[in-house]
């Protein structure tokens, strides 16, 4: 896999304003060409070696063939078709587990990409969608476009294909045309590379410290490391999604907000809306709300919503989990943060028993509650994020470090 | 060019700055790396 693309290298500027003055200069084809070239030499020239941008088109094109097949033979192709689609993604991703099921010479890690995963997620919504019929005709130059968009591609967000169709053929304004809206825009993108290049990288000694070092520190020392990953992550991944919304605002096709100051959730539900948002309502969308209808339709559970609810919820966490990564950490991420959520809903069940819906509102209303909700919140958020940094065995070793000291 | 836009200009001016005296270079994002 390659690095990741420097939003401050000259290539990377002298392409953005190619794109921006192409796509909001030219009209009709020409304007998507200009796009896709963009695109393009962003993803081959840029981003990717050979074999991964040779994946992520067959990939992508498969996609299309899938897209088109669910338009017109809707029931088979989209019962067989998606989860076909699934196994491919899974099999390219090279995951841990296949180890388990298939022979050694069969797997290989040449086909795995930045961007595979957030690809993933956006065909997977569009075939979805198109099964549904809420798409209505997908012409190939748009689908393309919509998939390997510079702006979207590398780290999401992951942007609906209606939301992303709508504006690219202006029925939906990105910004106001206003010099001060434009100014906005460019004031994000810098803001956006301050805390990439800059606010990020205070933090890193700390946040990247290995578990070696974390053991050998005091309680007190871990937990500032823990809260420093917390920080690292939170600026490096905003901080690029603040450049890409910035640059896709010029362009006219602005991605969707992917962050609401998540470190002031009161709850570990409302960390999720806050913090990844674009992944959130991806799951919400396509894992949790169709299998908590399922489940709330049939005879047993339907009878027990908050069962339900739960069971859905931990799915969903598991979904996240595997989506995240191909380790066995990033499954134990999605497993705690799905267990967090079960504690939450449950706890406030039970306290909507007890107190009631009037008292319950006005005690989470209160300073006091909502900075207790906030400790909670931003401490098991850390804790959780151990696993997305080093392996289960050393993760919870230096969680339980912080426990017993 | 009123007084609002005057002042955004300011603080893109400003940023650029700070960019151009502060920032790291071979910074990697943390969401490619998995």
């Amino acid at each position: 896999m390659s690095d990741a693309v420097s939003l401050m290298a000259p290539s990377f500027i002298a392409l953005s304003v190619f794109a921006v003055i192409g796509v909001t200069a030219l009209a009709g084809v020409a304007r998507q060409l200009v796009f896709l070239t963009a695109n393009l030499v962003f993803l081959c020239g840029l981003l990717l070696p050979g074999p991964a941008a040779a994946s992520i088109a067959a990939f992508t094109l498969a996609g299309y063939a899938l897209v088109w097949l669910v338009l017109s033979r809707p029931v088979w192709s989209f019962r067989i078709g998606l989860p076909v689609y699934v196994l491919l993604f899974v099999y390219a991703n090279n995951y841990d587990f296949l180890g388990l099921v298939l022979p050694e010479n069969v797997l290989t890690s040449a086909l795995r990409a930045v961007g595979l995963s957030f690809l993933f997620f956006k065909i997977v919504h569009v075939v979805i969608e198109a099964h549904s019929g809420t798409l209505g005709r997908v012409d190939l130059l748009t689908y393309l476009n919509y998939c390997f968009n510079f702006t979207t591609f590398m780290m999401g967000p992951i942007q609906r294909f209606q939301d992303y169709r709508d504006q690219w053929h202006l029925d939906k304004q990105a910004i106001p045309l206003t010099w001060e809206a434009h100014l906005d825009a460019a004031v994000r993108i810098l803001l956006g590379l301050l805390k990439v290049y800059v606010l990020a990288e205070w933090f890193r000694p700390m946040a990247t410290a290995g578990a070696e070092t974390l053991l050998g520190l005091s309680p007190l020392k871990v937990l500032i490391c823990l809260y420093a990953f917390y920080f690292f992550l939170y600026l490096n991944f905003s901080g690029y999604c603040d450049v890409m919304i910035g640059i896709g605002s010029l362009l006219g096709v602005r991605p969707p907000e992917n962050f609401d100051r998540p470190y002031l959730a009161t709850n570990i539900s409302d960390f999720w809306q806050r913090q990844h948002r674009s992944l959130t309502l991806w799951l919400t969308d396509y894992v949790f709300s169709p299998a908590f209808k399922r489940l709330l339709s049939g005879q047993t559970l339907g009878r027990h919503p908050l069962l339900a609810m739960n069971l859905c919820l931990l799915l969903t966490m598991l979904v996240s989990g595997l989506w995240h990564g191909t380790t066995a950490g990033f499954l134990v991420f999605g497993l705690l943060h799905g267990a967090f959520l079960v504690a939450y809903h449950s706890w406030d069940a039970l306290l909507k028993s007890v107190l009631g819906r009037q008292r319950l509102r006005r005690w989470r209303a209160h300073i006091l509650g909502r900075l207790v909700g906030m400790a909670l919140t931003f401490h098991a958020a850390a804790a959780a994020f151990v696993f997305f940094r080093m392996d289960v065995a050393s993760g919870t070793q230096v969680l339980a470090k912080l426990v017993v000291g | 060019m009123n007084w609002q836009v005057l002042r955004k200009l300011g603080v893109l001016l400003l940023l650029l700055l700070l960019l151009l005296l502060c920032a790291k270079t071979g910074v990697d994002f943390v969401y490619t790396q998995f």
